[in-house]
């Protein structure tokens, strides 16, 4: 049964406190008027005060909106994300798992691509589609966190970092909608199947994936390539496709 | 046009306190510093603060500050508190300057001083051997009519001239005195254990009055406190100003600000530990900003001015050392615990607190030095609370210095 819809509408009850957002501010504002040698300290407690953010559908819309003066304040000098063109998508999915102020960065780091993305940020060196498909590729890469109730990976990590991970990708998909991305899953499907040496699980994860959470239409193209796969795998002929691979043993 | 300060020592707070103020002033530190303060307009001159010989002393020193036009020193760190009294005494051509702050700079000298201008401390000594040690905790428990079996008097082992904790030993016993005194101790202090709540004060003082006291409370040495303190404490108020005024008196303070420790026990007894005439660490002065609205590094640097008028300084604090509607600002700093660290987890019970205000424990830049100094070791950072509670403040900071941030 498909509850992606019911996950990605449902939207946080909590309000941001008052003293978080003052915080906040206050924290963001002494790092932007910092000279660079003494923002460290600054950057420290703003980054305790966007922690918390990042656990609350709320608090990841906030930051959203607040993107731009992060970057402006500095948040991302000298640290990894500082470039958005020296980043790669397939290493998003295990920065976020990796916890702490890593998991922090790398929310920020995807929120602001999304701006981009949105045009809502202007970067000169990386345009609005660059970042779009940067994004399309970090949610076909990690299928895992984008349906996590099909996934083991994510009952290892700690709740905090879960959670956090879950508001994200609800932040993202409300604004990429899955649709976009099954355009990528085939093209993802067949990449990794023309590699050898032949390796099939992540391929199967990927299509059983699409088979339990994405509704696909034989009437459109794009959906089409999707459902031969699924039948490959779970119903090769008409026979399998009546009954389940118990009853067909 | 405000008097030039040089500030001794290499303070990045101070730095952007200064940057702030809009007053003139140049930074005196290491040479290794230099490039760091080029590099970010800051002005300064390079100094080596740990030789002190014919050719390189506070003469030579002066003269390098007086190429800057610099008016009057302020020292920032316990090494620097002699190189300031020293120029200030040229400065101002007050030979006893440097005398005093000798004072500061010899824990020994400062309890006699104290002692010498009434002010109760315990039993105290300059010891050289162990053995000193040893008759030293033996009067003590003669003192107190130690019966065979019973407990030894504890005893406290510091050096002279040291900053806060560094190198302070608590012997509680004969056998602790054999395991824990090393010979490089000595020459040291020994002193009896003073009883009663440890607490420390900040008072501001311009031409030889308090302008501002503060009260800071201490719920566990080096690990938590909060300012002010809270109304038992602050109740005291009265009998700690006089002690402090006695104390300004008799050390002959005109200009600046003395951070001094004091117990003080249940029947009103006050005894004096020591004071530093430098910024306190334990982010008192934080936490004296956030509680009472003002700049403390800022104030230090007026209250050092001589030129100051005593408009400027009036009109620079607040009104009342402690308001009716007081709120009360306190840290926990979090040191690594024994055994294995792996992640930072903030507990969410502390995210959610309406007292939690933010912390330090991430390490965002990759490559920057620290420039902490405590007496504890290097914290891993600190977690900052503002309440309007005393009582809540100090069970939330009792409970947090003991949870273990790194599971």
């Amino acid at each position: 049964m498909n509850t992606r819809k019911t996950v990605f509408l449902k939207s946080s009850t909590s309000t941001i406190p008052e003293q978080l957002t003052r915080k906040f501010h206050e924290n963001l504002e002494n790092l932007s008027e910092a000279n660079p040698l003494l923002a460290e300290t600054h950057k420290k407690k703003l980054l305790s005060s966007v922690e918390i953010l990042t656990d609350s559908g709320e608090g990841i819309r906030f930051l959203y909106d607040h993107i731009e003066d992060l970057i402006q304040g500095g948040i991302f000098t000298e640290t990894m994300w500082e470039d958005p063109a020296r980043l790669v998508p397939s290493l998003v999915g295990g920065t976020l798992k990796a916890g702490g102020q890593h998991t922090v960065f790398e929310i920020l780091s995807e929120l602001r691509m999304l701006a981009i993305a949105n045009e809502t940020l202007r970067y000169k060196r990386y345009q609005p589609g660059k970042a779009r498909t940067f994004l399309e590729e970090t949610l076909v890469n990690n299928l895992d966190l984008v349906f996590p109730d099909h996934s083991e990976e994510t009952r290892s990590l700690d709740d905090s970092t879960i959670k956090k991970i879950r508001k994200l990708f609800d932040f993202l998909l409300s604004h990429i909608s899955v649709d976009a991305i099954k355009g990528q899953l085939a093209r993802e499907i067949e990449l990794i199947c023309v590699q050898r040496p032949v390796v099939t699980d992540r391929v199967l994860q990927i299509i059983s994936t699409v088979k339990h959470e994405i509704k696909l239409s034989p009437e459109n193209d794009e959906d089409r390539q999707l459902l031969r796969y699924i039948k490959a795998v779970f119903a090769p002929s008409e026979k399998a496709e009546e009954l389940s691979p118990g009853e067909y043993n | 046009m405000s008097n030039k300060v040089a500030l001794l020592g290499w303070s990045l707070p101070a730095i952007e306190s200064m940057q702030k103020m809009n007053r003139p002033y140049v930074v005196v530190s290491f040479p290794e510093f230099e490039e760091s303060a080029r590099g970010n307009d800051i002005p300064f001159v390079g100094w080596n603060f740990n030789e002190w010989n014919e050719q390189s002393n506070s003469l030579q020193l002066k003269e390098l500050l007086d190429e800057q036009n610099v008016d009057f020193a302020v020292p920032l760190f316990e090494e620097t508190v002699e190189w300031a009294g020293a120029l200030n005494s040229i400065f101002r051509n007050e030979p006893r300057l440097l005398n005093r702050a000798y004072l500061f700079r010899n824990k020994a000298i400062m309890k006699r001083k104290a002692l010498l201008a009434g002010l109760r401390v315990g039993l105290f000594e300059e010891v050289y051997t162990r053995q000193g040690v040893q008759e030293f905790m033996d009067r003590l428990n003669e003192a107190n009519l130690q019966l065979p079996g019973e407990e030894d008097a504890w005893v406290h082992l510091k050096p002279f001239s040291a900053a806060g904790t560094i190198g302070h030993k608590l012997l509680r016993t004969k056998k602790d005195i054999e395991e824990k005194v090393v010979d490089k101790d000595f020459p040291c202090m020994v002193e009896s254990h003073l009883p009663g709540k440890e607490f420390s004060c900040e008072a501001f003082i311009h031409n030889g009055k308090i302008r501002f006291l503060n009260i800071t409370e201490y719920v566990k040495l080096g690990y938590s406190n909060f300012v002010p303190a809270g109304p038992e404490l602050e109740q005291k108020r009265p009998i700690i100003r006089d002690a402090m005024e006695r104390l300004v008196k008799s050390f002959g303070i005109e200009y600046g600000v003395i951070h001094p420790e004091w117990f003080l026990t249940e029947d009103q007894t006050l005894s004096f530990g020591e004071v530093a005439c430098r910024i306190p660490g334990g982010h008192i002065f934080e936490l004296i900003e956030k509680a009472h609205g003002f700049d403390p590094i800022q104030a230090l640097v007026l209250c050092s001015d001589p030129s100051a008028s005593d408009e400027e300084v009036e009109n620079f604090f607040p009104d009342q050392d402690i308001r009716d509607d007081q709120n009360y600002a306190g840290s926990v700093m979090v040191y690594p615990k024994p055994g294995h660290i792996s992640r930072l987890q903030i507990p969410d019970e502390l995210k959610e607190d309406s007292f939690f205000e933010d912390h330090t424990l991430y390490t965002p830049s990759e490559h920057k030095v620290s420039d902490q100094r405590e007496g504890f070791g290097n914290h891993y950072g600190t977690v900052f609370f503002n309440g309007d509670d005393p009582d809540r403040m100090r069970e939330l900071l009792r409970h947090y210095q003991d949870v273990d941030f790194y599971a």
